[in-house]
């Protein structure tokens, strides 16, 4: 493991370098824009992996009208720009340059989300996801896995 | 965790859960057995830059003792640190460590003996080799040597270019997979492991292809130019 602090819009690495990209809490602030996973897959060695855990919804969330009461606060900051794994498996689908394999909310979600808030430090609690998941008994905040093959 | 990925090069993208996960400690590279250790300080002063040397918890690096001309100055480093790479070279080179680690790695396991009379058993070296950074530099076949400069200006060594270019001669940069700890010649030191470790010049700022051996630091005090371990140390396949 060799730690290097870059801009994930200018990754310092040859063509197919990689025989995998995994994304941990972090694929969300860059890989929206549609043109990101065309960036990335460049990276990727042909039949290579990309697999990405980060936070998703279960249900489509479509306006803050339709957001719950406790994810109101922080809708604009954070919650507008969560998906649920259904618009992420057509997001990388559609652009054609990769098979989505899996895409789900593993079983272990709900244990790592818990363990996640519960051990964060308590100097945190502005972040979005320590705010929300004590009311979250609808279970609408999920850790979701999605996992493509390059073509 | 990660493990099932084996051998595969893999770019893992992400911040603190990320680091969490895999048990690196990107903003603090204190050693926790500094006791004895008469370097700079490092942690927390070293925080929010690009790279960061390792945290040297491998077991390795229990009876590797560390023998330092010039202590070095971390966010010095950080702060400027490339490696030039000129001279007779009609490509010369100015490379960050983001640019090192972007270049094919080499795996090697070999001894390293210090003139002292230790050694360390199977040191699972990461780097470049050190042909190909010459080629890439497009070194002029007439340069017989290379001089090598550490940060700081002190320490220099130099080596013929015929034992920089055996297979086995690296730019090293990491241990075990993490980058070498501040001690140990963090950013890059050179790796040849049939030489004694003052060959082994830590803290690389500078190569130079050139025509002429220099006298290295410890060459001055009247070490061997060739440094060269007895054949009675060298273990098959540890070289």
């Amino acid at each position: 493991m060799f730690p290097l602090r870059v801009d994930a819009h200018s990754l310092p690495f040859a063509n197919e370098f990689f025989d995998a990209v995994v994304a941990i809490e972090s694929y969300l602030y860059f890989g929206t824009d549609e043109r990101y996973l065309p960036y990335l897959v460049h990276f990727i060695k042909p039949g290579g992996f990309i697999g990405v855990v980060d936070i998703g919804f279960r249900r489509k969330i479509g306006s803050i009208e339709e957001a719950p009461e406790y994810l109101r606060p922080q809708y604009e900051k954070y919650w507008s720009s969560i998906h649920t794994v259904e618009w992420w498996k057509q997001h990388w689908q559609k652009t054609g340059l990769v098979d989505v394999q899996c895409a789900q909310f593993p079983p272990e979600s709900d244990r790592l989300l818990r363990d996640y808030w519960v051990e964060r430090p308590s100097d945190q609690n502005e972040d979005p996801i320590m705010r929300a998941m004590p009311n979250d008994d609808a279970r609408l905040i999920g850790l979701f896995c999605l996992v493509a093959r390059k073509r | 965790m990660l493990g099932w990925l084996g051998n595969a090069t893999v770019l893992a993208l992400g911040g603190d859960v990320l680091s969490a996960c895999l048990g690196t400690n990107t903003a603090n590279s204190g050693r926790p057995d500094a006791a004895g250790d008469d370097g700079p300080a490092e942690g927390a002063d070293a925080q929010g830059f690009d790279f960061q040397p390792g945290p040297g918890t491998d077991p390795i690096f229990n009876n590797w003792y560390e023998n330092t001309v010039d202590s070095q100055n971390l966010v010095d480093i950080l702060a400027s640190w490339t490696l030039t790479v000129d001279g007779m070279a009609s490509n010369p080179l100015s490379l960050g460590f983001a640019d090192l680690i972007a270049l094919a790695r080499q795996d090697q396991v070999t001894d390293f003996h210090c003139v002292e009379g230790w050694s360390v058993d199977d040191v699972p070296w990461n780097g470049i080799s050190l042909a190909s950074m010459l080629d890439l530099a497009g070194a002029d076949p007439s340069a017989t040597y290379l001089s090598f400069y550490s940060v700081g200006g002190e320490y220099s060594e130099s080596l013929p270019i015929s034992v920089a270019r055996e297979p086995r001669t690296l730019l090293g940069y990491g241990v075990g997979g993490s980058t070498l700890p501040l001690a140990h010649g963090f950013p890059v030191r050179l790796v040849v492991p049939r030489l004694y470790g003052y060959k082994n010049a830590k803290y690389l700022s500078r190569i130079e292809a050139t025509d002429h051996a220099i006298t290295g630091y410890w060459e001055q005090y009247g070490y061997s130019y060739a440094g060269e371990v007895p054949a009675s140390l060298l273990r098959p396949g540890k070289y």
